[in-house]
Order: C-alpha cells, then structure tokens, then sequence
C-alpha cells in the first residue's frame, strides 16, 4: 500500500472501528501519514452476507467521494 | 494520564530528567505508558549501565526493529526495557537473542503484536545458562517465583509494547489478552528428559545454549493420573489439543507445542516411545470430528485449509490439530507430578531457535563470557 502510493496511486484503507488507530499509526510507520482511512462498523466478521455488502457500499461512496474531490 | 496514542508513536530513545524521589520516578514510567500495569524498576542511567556490562559493542547498534512500530531496538533501549523489568544485568544476553529471534521473519512477529488472539511469545531457554541464570525448568517453571523466567519474559514484554509499539488496546488488539503477555519465559528440564533436549533437536551442540521462541497461547492443562503407557498418555495429550477454539486448528502450518512432565516423559520413553513416535501418534490421533465444528467454520475455513482431506473425507472428515507429525512440537518441562501441558500455536507463525554467542561469533559456554571489562557510559 505504501510503495502503491508513493508510485502515485491514489490509496484508501477500509477499517472496523477497533483498528482504525492502529491503521494511522501504522501509516506513519510506513511513510504514508496522509493515508485516507474510512472506518466502518466493527465486527465485520461473522455478520450475514448482505450485511457485508451494506458496509461495502457506504464505504465505496465515500471512496468515491474522496476521489472526486482529489485535484 | 496515560496517552496511550501518544505512547505508540513516541520515539523510544528519549531521555527525561527525573528528580531522585522514588516515588515520583514510579509515576513518571507509568504516566509515559511504559509499564504492562505494575511499577517498574526506573530506568536510570546507573541502572542501565550496570545492564550494558553484559553487553559487549556499540551501544547504539541496531540489534532489532521491533514491528509494528518497527522502531530499533538499540542496546541501550532494551537494557533500559530489562532494567524496568528487573533484570539482572547476566539475564540481558537472553533478553537480546530472545528479542532478535522474535524479529526473525518466520516468527510473524507483526501478526503475533497486533492480533486479537491472545497468544504472546514464550522463550524456552536451553543449555548450561539456562542453568547458571537460574531460569526454572521445574516446578514454577511458569511462575510464579524464579527472577529469572519473570523478569526476562517481562523484559521481552516491555521491548515489544515500548519500542515495537504493542500498545494494550490501541494496536495491541488481543481481544481480552492473557497472563502469558506479563511474562513467558522458562527453560527445558534437561536434566529430566530422556530425549534429546529441543536445542540439540534443532541441531546446536549440547553445550551451547539457546533461546527456542514459540508464539502461543497459555498452557492447557494435560491431567493424568492413571495412564501408565506411553499410549495411554498420549491420548489424553491427544484428546486435550483436539480442540475446535484453538487457532491452530485452522492454520496448516502451526507448530502444537507439547511440554511433557518428567513422569509423564518417563513413562512414554519407558515404553520405547522417541519423539518421532510421539509425533507420529499424536499426528494420528489428535484430531476432531468434523461435526464438533459450527457449519460456517466449515464452510469457511475448514473446508479451505484443509481442501485435500475435506475432499477426500467430506463429513467422515477427522480434522488434523497437526497436518504433518513433524510440525508437533515436544519439550519436557517441569516438577514432579503427573500434568503435562499443550500449548496451541497462534497458527501462522513458526518457531525460531538462536544459538548465544560472543561479539567474535563464538559459541558461549558460561554467561560470565559475555561481561565484558570495562564499563559502560551511555
């Protein structure tokens, strides 16, 4: 994710609520403290299939919403 | 207040100057998020110094980078880990081997810190230092009592939270943690093992001394009293790792971790048993019905891990705790008494196993080899 960005990609990390501190903190390790991080609701495991797609479809909009605004 | 956030991203060679009360140096560490919740030995620069004459080289070298913070592990920071802890400064050679084998890849140290599995890397400590340090291989091998296991395990716990940055609860993320993350240090009763010790099992002279590092979870209880064969101790062993919340279970490649008690051991050599037998029979009989897992774990993990036996098997399917006998395994440990223990591996991880040694590459055979003369300013 790192070597991604810094090659240019544009780069967003998914994250259940618990995690999302260690994900900052783990940008920073690897050099990429700007790292977008959309946090998502905790569990994702263990949750029914649809359940799972509602997540993945909140997230992709504010993917797609961090993209657009990218200059 | 301890900032914890704070904590995980603070560099770990910074020097605070400290007045000479002990109690406000106590306050100090704790309120700095160094301590794993108990008050620590401050760390001051006499102390540390005193760690450092069993160290023998540059004192700001990079011994280690501890994930996830990844930040080096020098041998000034880790003294000052071990001198928290309550090291003696002898006790530090096995801090920093034990350490660097952690950080070798195989071990997965990043996955180990930051799971939510409650597993934490135990050290086996072999050879004649295990001995001169007093590391108990007996009775409280696992505590409480011996300084030896307690500070050193409790020093390799600091250096993971304080310089790899497994902050409790923040990255960290072990769902409810464990006792074995205060202090997980013993060492083999070798003296009680009719079978090779594990360093010569893994190929290091018996004179030598190492540090075997597993990353596992606490010890399950192997109770029993009435088996007297080898095979009938075995089953119970067998019978007490078939067991379906392990981690391990899932993971093709973990590494069981069986410590046999003295009897117990005495009584499977007795019966002619080697250690490949033990791991033959334990690969053939520790294993679950597929019907005591929940239908989603097979349907996710199961049947994927384990995709040639489910196929062949389907609900027959005895599901392996180990997938190749060698992949077991076995050390003694212990007093007297008939309990052995398993202890469940974290799954995707493997042992690693270094060698002491002196600053020349030497093999060392007494602790007192690695004080060096002189002292140490830091």
């Amino acid at each position: 994710m790192a070597e991604l960005s810094r090659k240019g990609t544009p780069v967003i990390l998914i994250s259940s609520g618990p995690f999302v501190n260690l994900a900052k903190a783990q940008a920073q390790v690897f050099a990429i403290p700007n790292l977008m991080v959309i946090a998502i609701p905790h569990p994702l495991g263990g949750i029914a299939l649809s359940e799972v797609y509602g997540r993945a479809q909140v997230a992709a909009g504010h993917i797609a919403g961090i993209l657009k605004a990218k200059p | 207040m301890i900032n914890r956030m704070g904590s995980l991203l603070e560099q770990s060679d910074a020097r605070y100057p400290v007045s000479d009360d002990l109690d406000e140096q106590l306050q100090f560490c704790a309120d700095h998020g160094w301590t794993d919740g108990l008050p620590v030995v401050p760390p001051t620069t006499k102390r540390v110094e005193a760690m450092l004459s069993y160290f023998d080289g540059p004192v700001d070298t990079c011994l280690a980078n501890i994930p996830p913070r990844n930040s080096v592990a020098t041998p000034v920071i880790l003294a000052a880990n071990a001198t928290m802890a309550g090291c003696l400064p002898e006790y530090f050679p096995i801090v920093v081997l034990a350490v660097q084998a952690m950080c070798d890849s195989a071990f997965n140290l990043y996955a180990v810190q930051t799971t939510t599995h409650s597993s934490a890397p135990l050290v086996i400590v072999n050879g004649p230092i295990a001995r001169q340090l007093g590391i108990d291989c007996a009775h409280m091998a696992f505590g409480p009592g011996a300084r030896a296991n307690a500070s050193i395990g409790r020093a390799i716990r600091l250096a993971l939270m304080n310089i790899g940055g497994a902050i409790p609860g923040v990255s960290d993320l072990s769902t409810y943690g464990s006792p074995a993350k205060f202090s997980f240090c013993i060492a083999e009763n070798e003296a009680n093992n009719p079978w090779e010790p594990l360093h010569v099992e893994r190929g290091y002279p018996p004179e030598s001394s190492t540090v075997s590092v597993f990353a596992c979870e606490a010890p399950h209880n192997v109770s029993d009293h009435a088996s007297f064969s080898a095979r009938g101790i075995l089953t119970t062993v067998a019978g007490t790792s078939a067991t379906t919340g392990a981690n391990s279970v899932y993971h093709p490649l973990a590494e069981p971790l069986i410590l046999l008690s003295p009897e117990h051991a005495a009584t499977i050599h007795k019966d002619g048993f080697s250690k490949d037998d033990i791991r033959q029979f334990l690969f053939e009989h520790a294993r679950i019905a597929l019907d005591r897992f929940s239908a989603e774990n097979i349907d996710q993990r199961i049947r994927l891990k384990h995709a040639e036996l489910f196929d062949r098997d389907g609900a027959k399917m005895m599901v392996p705790v180990a997938t190749a006998p060698e992949r077991f395994m076995i050390a003694v440990v212990g007093g007297a008494g008939k309990h052995s223990s398993f202890l469940p591996s974290f799954g995707n991880t493997s042992s690693v196993t270094r060698v002491l040694r002196n600053s020349s590459g030497e093999i060392v055979k007494s602790i007192e080899d690695l004080r060096h003369k002189g002292s140490t300013e830091i």
